[in-house]
């Protein structure tokens, strides 16, 4: 009985381990998960300007990319919820700012998506101009917020 | 070309016009790259990417057909060579000592790694890239930037290496470098082979690269005549 009682014991432990352990990689896990949106949002804004370079842009391409940034906007607020920070120990390039001056990531993630939104109702109309000036646009809100609240990168 | 002993004490030349001005306009650019960079004038940033391509394109070439000092068979030595400038033996000559010509190889080499990288970098935005980023994934053109930043310190720990070899040459050899580099000449010494200048010929076709290489970079080099 003392033994079964010992094993339950060791059991016990263990699994509060594993659960500790998965609870420490959650912060990881969220800081991957939104790593790889945000490497994906990129790749659909560098597919956009590539095409919106081009002497004869493709439209199709430009849609499918505004469908990957609209989802991203929209979504991004929610990839960064407390915890997530440096403070977790994980590597992120996200700095404490998102999270002490919370109204002003929201405002930088508001202004992303509006300015987004109107770059997507440009795409359907074929004017590559209007495109072209309003994709600048949205790359000063990417740049905005990226200065503020990310990691200086040397590059 | 004929190897002509200058008279003593006269003046002689050690570069010509054309490699005098390729390494201030580098220097010139490579200041104005950095600081367009830093203060994200991605704009200006490339076009001064595009005149050292047209640059780096110049000297090469100036390297086969230009002055005798600034061509790579007169100055690129033997490591033997090398090693026995460092020990005294070899002589400084005229132009690039031994060990100067491989920092001056370095340097070209970096220049070209730098401009390639350059080509295909794209930022973190996925909104300013080089000219041939659309060829590459957003990951590749990241890759590029962050090699495009570590070669650019490569480079200047080269700059700092290569200025601190001029005030070596200045201070304790009492041998100004700086001057020659400006004017084209210094006084002649013992050694001194007599700068053989290349023709005008050499110097349109080699301008031509130039400007045509800046250009079609320009262009992405996708150029639909």
């Amino acid at each position: 009985m003392a033994r079964r009682a010992k094993a339950l014991g060791w059991i016990a432990i263990a699994v509060a381990l594993g659960l500790a352990g998965a609870a420490a990689s959650a912060p990881a896990d969220t800081i991957a998960m939104r790593q790889t949106q945000l490497k994906a949002l990129g790749a659909a804004f560098k597919t956009i300007n590539d095409e919106l370079r081009r002497s004869s842009p493709d439209a199709a391409k430009i849609k499918a990319g505004m469908v990957v940034m609209n989802k991203a906007a929209a979504a991004m607020p929610a990839w960064f919820p407390a915890g997530t920070g440096p403070e977790s120990g994980a590597a992120t390039k996200a700095r404490p700012e998102i999270w002490k001056d919370k109204a002003g990531f929201a405002e930088d993630a508001r202004a992303f998506a509006a300015e987004t939104r109107k770059l997507q109702a440009l795409a359907a109309s074929g004017d590559f101009d209007a495109m072209k000036a309003q994709a600048k646009t949205v790359g000063g809100t990417c740049g905005a917020c990226h200065s503020g609240f990310r990691v200086k990168d040397p590059t | 070309m004929t190897a002509q002993a200058p008279p003593q004490g006269a003046r002689t030349s050690v570069w010509d016009g054309p490699t005098r001005l390729f390494h201030w306009s580098l220097v010139a650019l490579i200041a104005f790259s950095w600081w367009s960079a830093d203060a994200r004038h991605m704009d200006w940033h490339r076009y001064s990417g595009y005149a050292v391509l047209g640059l780096l394109g110049f000297r090469l070439l100036w390297g086969v057909i230009g002055g005798s000092t600034a061509r790579f068979a007169t100055f690129v030595r033997s490591p033997a060579a090398v090693l026995g400038y460092l020990r005294g033996v070899e002589p400084s000559r005229h132009g690039h000592n031994p060990l100067g010509a491989l920092s001056v190889l370095a340097m070209l080499v970096l220049l070209v790694a730098q401009v390639a990288l350059g080509l295909f970098a794209v930022d973190i935005d996925g909104f300013e890239s080089g000219p041939l980023s659309d060829l590459v994934s957003f990951e590749a053109g990241r890759w590029a930037a962050a090699w495009h930043h570590r070669v650019f310190n490569a480079l200047l720990a080269l700059i700092v290496l290569h200025a601190a070899a001029i005030a070596f040459y200045l201070v304790i050899r009492h041998d100004n470098l700086i001057g020659p580099m400006i004017t084209g000449g210094r006084a002649a010494r013992q050694g001194d082979v007599e700068l053989h200048p290349a023709s005008r010929r050499a110097l349109v076709l080699a301008c031509l690269l130039a400007v045509a290489l800046a250009w079609a970079a320009s262009k992405g080099f996708r150029i639909s005549l």
